[in-house]
C-alpha cells in the first residue's frame, strides 16, 4: 500500500473510527411490541447489498438507514429498499437517526472492529459479518465488546450462516444421532471463477475497494472464504482443530497480487481425524461444499442443499422409505430435507428440495428474532471469534508454510 | 475519472441468469480490470435475476403473487420503478405490452403447470376457449395492478392475477450492469441478455460508428450500429407450443389473451397474426434497454409502431410479411444502403 493509498483507507475508516471513541456503552433501546426492529446496514457493497435484499423479506425487520464511505455505493444500495436515510459517517447516522436498534456490519474485515464497538457502545444489538477481524487482537477486542454489552441486554451475533441454515441444523441432528458412526475423515472445498477483484473508476478507490488483495490486510482465502466451513466442522463435532497446515500459490490470476488464487489447509483435530480444505480461484466445479465421511454414510452439505450418502451395510432408519434421492454417477443421495415429514404429510416432498433463499436470509432472521425476542445469538461473538482464529491460523500456515499450532482449550475459553 | 482504453484485447465472459445467457464483450488495454469490471456487472445482473425471479420462491415477484391479492406488499424503490415503466408503456401501448400473462402463458403451453407452492387450481382450463370467458379478461390485465407509489407498494384488485417482469426485466438488468461498466470506466463494451436485449457503450476499435449488431436470423436481416445505447428485440419464434397442430410462438397478445400467430379462439383480431411464420420481428432503440426491451414487445403485438404513444427518443423497427417497416431515427442506425 503506497501513502497515497495509506491515507484514503485512514481517511475511509475515520468515518467509522470517530463513534468508536464513544466512552460508555448504552442500554438497548427497547423494540416496542409489534413494531420492526429497525436496522441500518454499514457498508454497502456487494455482501451488504445482498443483506438488504434478504432483510426485506423478514417483516419483522425495518432497514432505516444505509452508512458507507462512499456514497455512490450508499445510494445504489439504497435503492434496493425504501425509505432509507443514507449517510456516509456513523456518527451522524447514529445521531440522525435514534430509532435504529441494531446493525448490520458488512464492511472490509479490517473495518468491522471500529463500528462494531462503536455500534454497541451506542446501545444498537450487532450482526457482525465473518471473519470477525484480520487481526488476532481485532478479533479479541470485538469480542470482549460483545461480551461486555451481554450485561445491557445487546445481541451480537456472528454472521456464521451455516449454523442457521434449515439443511445444515437437520443434517447436525442426523450426524449427532451418529448416522455417520464412526468420523473417518472430513473435506470441503470453496471453488469459484472470479478474479476477487472490485473495479473502479478511481486508482485510490479501486485500492481500497481491493483490501482482500492487498497482504497487509486480507487474510486470503482461508480467512474470507475457509472461516464459514471451518465453523461447520466445529459446529458439527463440538470442536476445534489442533493444527493447521498450509500451502497455496497464484495458479491463474497472474495480474501481480500477492496473494494466492489456489490453497489447501489440512487441519488436524485431537481425535485424530482430518480436516483437507481446499479454495481456489480458477474454477468452480463443485462450488463450495462440505462432506462428513463416516463408517456407515457420508453426508454432504452444499449450503442450498445437503445429501446423505449411505454404505451398503448402513442399518435402516424408517424416514429413509419417504426421502427424495438423487443420482450422482454410481451414488445415490438421499436429499436432506428440512420439515421433510410434515412435506411428505402434504404430499410435497419434492418441492422441499434445496432452500428457497439464500442461507444469508435464515442467519439474519435468526439475528432479528434473536433481538426481538431476548434470545441469545445463535452464532455468538465467542463462535465468531474462534472460527475467525482458527481462520487467521489457516491463513498463517499458507502464507509461512509451516504447522500452525492451535490451542482449542484457548478457544473454549472465550 | 480513468477511463479504460478502448484500444487493446478484447474480453468475453458470460453468466447464466434469469433463464437465459448473458454475455459481454470488452475492449481495453487493461484486462485485469476489464474482467473486474465485467464480474461486477455480472453480479448485478445475478442480483436482479434473484429478485425478480417468477419462479424461486424466495424472489420479490414471488412475494408479491403469493401475498398482493390479500394485502398490499411493500416494494424495494427499484421494484417499484420497474413495476412503473411497466405500467407506463402497458398504457401508452394501449396495452399490447402487460406484465400480468403469466396465467395465459400456462395456458397455452409455453409454461408448465401452476406453480404448486401457492396451492392453485389452474385458473384456465387448458382446452376452454378464450371466447367462452367473455369479452373482458378476469385473470390478466395490468389495470388490476394497485402501485401505490409513494407508499411504495403493490396490491392485486383480486386474487388470480399474477406478475411476471420476463419481458422487461432482461433489458433493466443490462441497463443497470452498463452502469456498472460506465463506472468502472469501462469505454468500449456490448452486453446482451438471451441476444434480445442487448447495450452498447462506446464502439468497437475497428468500427467507429458503433458495435453493427445484426436483427435476426434472415438472409439479408439488416445491421443496425449502436453507440451508447439499447436495442430491445421481439421475435414469436424461439419458444413455441404446438396448439392445434399448428407451432405458435411464444408472444401473447395481451388484448385477446392468445398468441399473436394464432388464428383461432380469441375474441379479438390480432394484427400480427396474418403473418404467423418466424419472420414477424420488432426492433427498438433508445438509450434505455428496458424502455427497448418493453416497446419491443409492444410493437410486435401492435404489428406497428403507428397510433403508439411512443417514448421520447424511441427508434422503431417492424418486420411483417418480409417488409421492413423503420421509423426515422432508427434509419440512423442502419447501414448506410438500408438506410435509404
Amino acid at each position: 500500500m503506497n501513502d497515497l493509498d495509506r491515507r484514503d483507507f485512514l481517511a475511509a475508516a475515520g468515518a467509522f473510527a470517530v463513534v468508536s471513541l464513544m466512552p460508555s456503552t448504552l442500554p438497548a433501546a427497547p423494540v416496542r411490541r409489534g413494531a420492526p426492529l429497525n436496522i441500518a446496514l454499514i457498508g454497502a457493497g456487494r455482501q451488504g447489498s445482498a443483506a438488504l435484499v434478504e432483510l426485506a423479506k423478514i417483516d419483522a425487520a425495518k432497514v432505516v438507514a444505509v452508512c458507507d464511505t462512499d456514497q455512490s455505493r450508499a445510494d445504489r444500495a439504497a435503492r434496493r429498499t425504501q425509505g432509507v436515510a443514507v449517510f456516509t459517517s456513523l456518527a451522524e447516522m447514529f445521531d440522525k437517526v435514534k430509532e435504529i436498534n441494531a446493525v448490520v456490519i458488512a464492511t472490509p474485515t479490517h473495518e468491522h472492529k471500529a463500528p462494531a464497538i462503536a455500534s454497541l457502545a451506542a446501545g444498537k444489538h450487532v450482526y457482525c459479518e465473518t471473519p470477525l477481524a484480520h487481526t488476532r487482537e481485532d478479533v479479541l477486542a470485538i469480542h470482549q465488546a460483545a461480551q461486555a454489552a451481554q450485561g445491557n441486554k445487546l445481541v451480537f451475533a456472528s454472521a456464521l450462516e451455516g449454523r442457521s441454515n434449515p439443511i445444515y441444523k437437520l443434517s447436525r441432528g442426523f450426524y449427532r444421532s451418529d448416522a455417520v458412526r464412526d468420523l473417518i475423515a472430513m473435506r470441503a472445498q470453496s471453488d469459484q471463477k472470479t478474479t476477487w477483484r472490485v473495479p473502479a473508476s478511481d486508482p485510490a478507490r479501486e485500492a481500497a475497494l481491493n483490501w482482500r488483495l492487498d497482504k497487509a490486510l486480507s487474510i486470503g482465502l482461508p480467512g474470507e472464504l475457509g472461516v464459514h466451513q471451518f465453523d461447520v466442522f466445529h459446529w458439527f463435532k463440538n470442536d476445534y482443530p489442533v493444527s493447521v497446515r498450509g500451502s497455496g500459490s497464484i495458479r491463474f490470476h497472474k495480474d501481480g497480487r500477492e496473494i494466492p488464487d489456489t490453497v489447501h489447509c489440512d487441519l488436524a483435530f485431537a481425535d485424530g481425524v482430518r480436516l483437507s480444505w481446499d479454495a481456489t480461484l480458477a474454477n468452480s466445479f463443485q462450488g463450495t461444499h462440505e462432506i462428513f465421511l463416516g463408517s456407515n454414510a457420508a453426508i454432504k452439505l452444499a449450503w442450498t442443499a445437503g445429501w446423505m450418502f449411505k454404505e451398503a451395510d448402513a442399518p435402516q432408519q424408517g424416514w429413509e422409505v419417504y426421502a427424495n434421492r438423487q443420482q450422482f454417477h454410481k451414488d445415490e443421495g438421499i436429499t436432506l430435507i428440512a420439515d421433510a415429514t410434515k412435506l411428505a404429510s402434504q404430499g410435497k416432498l419434492k418441492e422441499g428440495v434445496g432452500l428457497p433463499n439464500p442461507p444469508l436470509y435464515y442467519a439474519l432472521a435468526d439475528f432479528v428474532r434473536s433481538v426481538t425476542e431476548g434470545q441469545p445469538a445463535v452464532a455468538s461473538a465467542a463462535d465468531g471469534a474462534r472460527a475467525t482464529l482458527v481462520a487467521l491460523a489457516a491463513h498463517e500456515a499458507v502464507a509461512s508454510g509451516k504447522e500452525i499450532a492451535i490451542d482449542p482449550a484457548e478457544l473454549r475459553s472465550l | 475519472m480513468q477511463r479504460v482504453s478502448a484500444a487493446g484485447e478484447s474480453l468475453r465472459l458470460a453468466c447464466d441468469a434469469m433463464g437465459t445467457r448473458f454475455e459481454c464483450v470488452l475492449f481495453g488495454a487493461d484486462q485485469t480490470r476489464l474482467r473486474a469490471a465485467a464480474e461486477a456487472a455480472f453480479a448485478e445482473i445475478e442480483s436482479l435475476s434473484a429478485r425478480w425471479s417468477y419462479f424461486a420462491s424466495g424472489s420479490m415477484v414471488f412475494r408479491i403473487n403469493r401475498e398482493a391479492a390479500e394485502r398490499p406488499v411493500a416494494l424495494d424503490a427499484e421494484t417499484r420503478d420497474i413495476l412503473r415503466l411497466a405500467l407506463d408503456v402497458w398504457r401508452d401501448s394501449r396495452s399490447c405490452f402487460d406484465i400480468t400473462i403469466a396465467p395465459l402463458m400456462r395456458h397455452w403451453g409455453f409454461r408448465v403447470a401452476p406453480l404448486p407452492e401457492r396451492g392453485e387450481k389452474s385458473l384456465l382450463q387448458a382446452q376452454e376457449p378464450l371466447s367462452e370467458r367473455g369479452a373482458t379478461p378476469a385473470i390478466w390485465g395490468s389495470q388490476h395492478l394497485l402501485l401505490e407509489e409513494t407508499a411504495c407498494t403493490l396490491a392485486f384488485a383480486h386474487p388470480g392475477i399474477e406478475i411476471d417482469l420476463g419481458a422487461i426485466a432482461k433489458g433493466w438488468a443490462i441497463d443497470r450492469a452498463a452502469e456498472v461498466l460506465r463506472e468502472a470506466g469501462v469505454a468500449a463494451a456490448l452486453l446482451h441478455g438471451g441476444t434480445s436485449s442487448v447495450v452498447a457503450i462506446g464502439s468497437p476499435p475497428h468500427s467507429p460508428r458503433g458495435w453493427p449488431v445484426r436483427l435476426g436470423p434472415f438472409d439479408g436481416s439488416p445491421v443496425v450500429h449502436l453507440r451508447d445505447s439499447a436495442l430491445g428485440i421481439s421475435a414469436p419464434h424461439g419458444r413455441t407450443a404446438n396448439i392445434a397442430g399448428s407451432s405458435v410462438g411464444h408472444v401473447i397478445d395481451p388484448r385477446t389473451g392468445a398468441p399473436t400467430g394464432w388464428a383461432g379462439g380469441s375474441t379479438l383480431p390480432s394484427p400480427a397474426r396474418e403473418d404467423s411464420r418466424d419472420s414477424t420481428f420488432a426492433a427498438c432503440v433508445h438509450t434505455s434497454a428496458a424502455i427497448a426491451d418493453a416497446w419491443s414487445t409492444a410493437l410486435l403485438v401492435r404489428g406497428s409502431a403507428r397510433g403508439a404513444a411512443l417514448p421520447h427518443g424511441l427508434a422503431t423497427a417492424v418486420r411483417l410479411s418480409d417488409t421492413w417497416t423503420y421509423s426515422d431515427s432508427f434509419a440512423q442506425h442502419l447501414s448506410p444502403e438500408l438506410a435509404s
